[in-house]
């Protein structure tokens, strides 16, 4: 009897334990994180943001593949093998660090009038031609932060890089290499016992440096560096295979934080941002600049069991073309003009609803947007779509012993609206015409998506951690011109 | 087990969330103001003209605009987008010669001509006319590429065709090779070009002025090595047969010139290159066809290299250094040329080595500088399918067929 006992007072701390990890992972498996994040781009938010340690790593592999393009310089899909390190350390009751390693490997496929990294920073001044490819890369990304919350005063920083290659080794051989680094600190003022009033700044520098080769013996293609709707840089046309892209990006915002169990948050973002394309066959003259302002809106209302969100965002890019002299004497700057515009705007509610019975969790996320997008070439190309989408979410968990069986699905759909597409001047560069229609025909149809996902978790014994394996499928499609079918597995670990 | 689902005025919100972010317009352009004025050629009195088209070419974005014009009795005023152009003109004159009322076509043109605020542009023209004569008809300057894909030269040719309606003689007619490069520009001085071409190498047909006579249509095969190159090469030509080549003295006894004893040569009137000649594989030169006549009387070759040479300098800039370069070569006044050409890549030369009244476009043995398919690529004249004769309006972009199948046997 007393050996029972003890041994019934031996097992219950690390029956308390196991329950207690798995519990932290079924709780960072919920949707109601992904929800409020964009409060937590203040720093000094992240000591509430989760009340135990938890860390993970693993390793993992994707896949996806469509039958054409969704939109030609994105490629028709991408496959990658991943090593992901990330973790959360409460450091007392008060401070928190957190952290995040990850390594990439893998490819763009049929990536076609675009030779460089990051088109979403770059577009529309990168540098293309008529061939293009597959696009492998390698990419590090590190971050890392650290908060304190101090009575009624929090402060918190975070630093991140990221270094990546991406490549060809078929003609044209494209080489990229790009960096970004940014910080960002932020402050909190507790307001009362309930909400804390925050403010942060955001700084990054970005630069791609890009060159293209040609080896094949029988020949090479011109070099074309667009700007915009098919429209390209004629002057500059043909062997002008280097390219420099310097970036700078300033975001600040204001947040609202609530501390008890329900309550509002709030989020207001402003951020600018800045490149220029610089040839460095013209002694490095900068040939195209990008200017963008970008506001972010986030409400939400955290009720017992429903969270409402309500997110808005406006972003408006501006391009601007430099135009320069004969340049028998070094290249003079004559005039400039800004011929290019992509605005787009989104709204987004949400409401999250979640069940609990003895060992199931149940979530239900419905979501409904509007977006609308706008993209000229002055005078002669202009794009504009208006789109609604609709979405659920469903996400259940279920604990038994030592194991947490966690399924997600999410199935989406996306409505055009509206779709203008106006060329004026399909003679001036016929080489893209084909590029812009495709592009226009995808964007302009129903987009239907869904997202499934199994995971187990395995509580280890004697320590308060656990091993996972996922599993998940990704499917996308027009029901025309476009279908798209993934699947991604990864195992880890959870500590 | 409660349960609560709640949708929030989703639809309702986002529809209210149209924004008015509606810019289809970029910022708006700064615009030019241009005026443009003509000089009638030299020598014309009492002129009228009308029937003006000005061309713009922005040389930023590649596109062409017209503007017409009904006269040109006062300054003609343009507006466009700020930036770098080519401007052409061409209109209608009317003029009197010896007392008698003449119509003829004339035309003008300037390049990398920066547009920014107020300009005022003065272009001097030149009569436009549809020349017969001695044209070049087809000329391969790339080489060719072994089967092992190594390169091959020695069979570059040029292919003169009588363009007239009568038997001309090629005694004494030349081919020169510009100096300047098309895709180097560089402000020399003194600038000549109004005036003459300058020209480095020069080959001169010979003959006492009617031993080759040439009839209507009938064509000179002149070629480097005067052999059968496909026994070495089988993807280059057999130019055994050809009517003159070029032989030049090599000061290299390792790099001498080979001479086909059957084949006259032509006479050296000067080169480039102290041993051997061959054009500008790249395809960035200008080659002309001219007599040495200064309208009085013929000019030796020794008298030209004597009495035409000249000495010019340019600025070489490069970033923050800069320092005054030297060159000599040969002035060939333009009013001894009976035909030029100006060679570029595709993509445009960055300037053209002839002034406009002897060509005032380019033509392309390559896509882009350096192209590895220029080999066994020609550039060929067209044809006027009406007249068989072929086309020559002093614009090589119009005028030839670029990046053509290279046969010295061509038909046309």
């Amino acid at each position: 009897m007393k050996k029972q006992t003890g041994l019934l007072l031996f097992l219950l701390p690390l029956a308390a334990a196991a329950q207690t990890h798995l519990d932290v992972a079924s709780d960072r498996l919920s949707l109601r994180h992904s929800l409020s994040a964009a409060v937590f781009e203040n720093p000094a938010h992240q000591p509430v943001r989760f009340d135990r340690s938890f860390s993970s790593i693993a390793v993992g592999y994707d896949y996806n593949e469509a039958d054409s393009h969704y939109v030609v310089q994105t490629g028709k899909g991408e496959r990658f093998a991943e090593f992901d390190a990330s973790s959360y350390i409460r450091m007392g009751h008060n401070s928190c660090a957190w952290g995040e390693a990850r390594y990439r490997n893998g490819a763009q496929t049929d990536v076609k009038w675009n030779e460089n990294a990051d088109y979403d920073r770059l577009f529309p001044y990168v540098t293309a031609d008529t061939l293009g490819g597959n696009l492998n890369y390698e990419s590090y990304y590190f971050k890392g932060g650290y908060a304190i919350d101090r009575k009624r005063l929090s402060v918190g920083a975070q630093m991140a890089y990221s270094s990546s290659l991406h490549y060809r080794q078929t003609d044209p051989r494209p080489k990229d290499n790009a960096t970004f680094i940014n910080a960002s600190l932020g402050i909190g003022y507790r307001l009362s016992g309930s909400y804390s009033l925050g403010a942060y700044a955001f700084a990054e520098r970005y630069t791609q440096n890009q060159s293209i080769e040609f080896l094949d013996p029988l020949g090479s293609v011109p070099v074309y560096h667009m700007t915009g709707l098919g429209m390209h840089y004629v002057r500059f046309a043909g062997t002008k295979t280097s390219a420099i892209y310097k970036g700078r990006t300033y975001r600040g915002g204001l947040t609202l934080k609530r501390l008890a169990t329900t309550g509002f948050d709030a989020a207001l973002q402003i951020e600018n941002y800045q490149l220029q394309k610089q040839l460095p066959s013209l002694s490095n003259a900068p040939i195209n600049d990008i200017s963008q302002n970008r506001y972010d809106i986030h409400l939400s209302w955290q009720m017992p069991r429903l969270l409402l969100g309500l997110d808005g965002s406006l972003s408006r890019r501006k391009g601007t073309e430099r135009i320069y002299d004969d340049g028998t004497t070094n290249w003079h700057e004559i005039a400039s003009s800004s011929p290019y515009k992509y605005t787009t705007a989104q709204l987004q509610a949400s409401a999250l609803t979640t069940l609990t019975a003895n060992r199931w969790e149940f979530e239900l996320m419905p979501q409904a947007g509007f977006v609308t997008e706008e993209e000229s070439y002055h005078p002669s190309r202009f794009q504009q779509l208006r789109k609604a989408s609709l979405r659920l979410t469903a996400g259940l968990r279920y604990r038994t012993g030592r194991h947490l069986l966690s399924a997600q699905g999410e199935g989406g759909w996306l409505h055009c609206l509206s779709a203008t597409q106006r060329i004026d001047n399909p003679d001036s560069f016929t080489f893209t015409n084909q590029m812009l229609r495709q592009n226009f025909e995808n964007l302009s149809a129903d987009l239907a998506s869904a997202h499934l996902y199994l995971q187990h978790n395995i509580q280890l014994r004697r320590i308060s951690a656990s091993v996972f394996w996922r599993i998940g499928y990704v499917f996308a499609s027009t029901f025309g011109n476009y279908t798209l079918h993934g699947a991604n597995v990864s195992v880890g670990l959870t500590i | 087990m409660k349960k609560r689902i709640l949708f929030a005025g989703l639809l309702a919100l986002a529809l209210t969330a149209t924004t008015a972010c509606s810019n289809e317009n970029g910022e708006p352009v700064k615009m030019s103001d241009m005026t443009v004025s003509c000089n009638v050629p030299e020598n014309v009195t009492d002129a009228t003209i009308s029937d003006v088209t000005i061309t713009l070419k922005n040389l930023t974005t590649g596109e062409t605009k017209e503007y017409k014009f009904p006269t040109m009795e006062a300054p003609l005023s343009i507006q466009t987008a700020e930036g770098l152009y080519n401007i052409s003109l061409e209109g209608s004159i009317k003029y009197k010669l010896n007392e008698k009322d003449v119509t003829s076509v004339i035309r003008g043109s300037k390049e990398n001509v920066k547009l920014v605020g107020s300009v005022s542009i003065s272009l001097d023209t030149y009569f436009h006319t549809v020349k017969e004569g001695f044209v070049i008809a087809e000329m391969f300057i790339s080489g060719t590429r072994t089967p092992e894909g190594k390169s091959y030269t020695g069979d570059s040719y040029f292919r003169i065709i009588n363009n007239s309606d009568q038997t001309l003689y090629a005694d004494g007619l030349c081919i020169f090779e510009s100096d300047f490069q098309t895709d180097m520009k560089e402000n020399y001085t003194p600038d000549i070009m109004n005036q003459a071409m300058t020209v480095a190498t020069g080959f001169m047909i010979p003959g006492d002025g009617k031993q080759y006579p040439v009839e209507p249509g009938q064509s000179l095969l002149i070629c480097d090595n005067a052999i059968n190159h496909k026994e070495i090469n089988p993807n280059s030509f057999d130019l055994s047969h050809a009517d003159f080549e070029w032989w030049a003295e090599s000061s290299n006894p390792d790099f001498t010139d080979p001479d086909n004893p059957d084949v006259p040569n032509l006479v050296p009137i000067m080169k480039e290159s102290a041993t051997l000649w061959q054009p500008h594989t790249r395809g960035v030169k200008a080659y002309a066809l001219a007599y040495l006549n200064d309208g009085e009387k013929t000019i030796t070759p020794e008298q030209f290299t004597t009495d035409y040479y000249y000495d010019y300098t340019w600025l070489f800039v490069f970033e923050d250094f800069q320092t005054t370069m030297e060159g000599s070569a040969y002035m060939l006044p333009n009013s001894w040329v009976v035909d030029a050409v100006n060679l570029s890549p595709a993509t445009g030369p960055q300037w053209l080595v002839t002034d406009p009244s002897l060509d005032k476009g380019y033509a392309s043995v390559s896509a882009i500088d350096f192209d590895e398919n220029r080999f066994g690529k020609c550039i060929r004249r067209k044809v006027d399918a009406a007249t068989r004769k072929l086309i020559d309006t002093n614009d090589s972009s119009a005028d030839f067929e670029s990046m053509a199948e290279a046969d010295p046997n061509h038909v046309f």
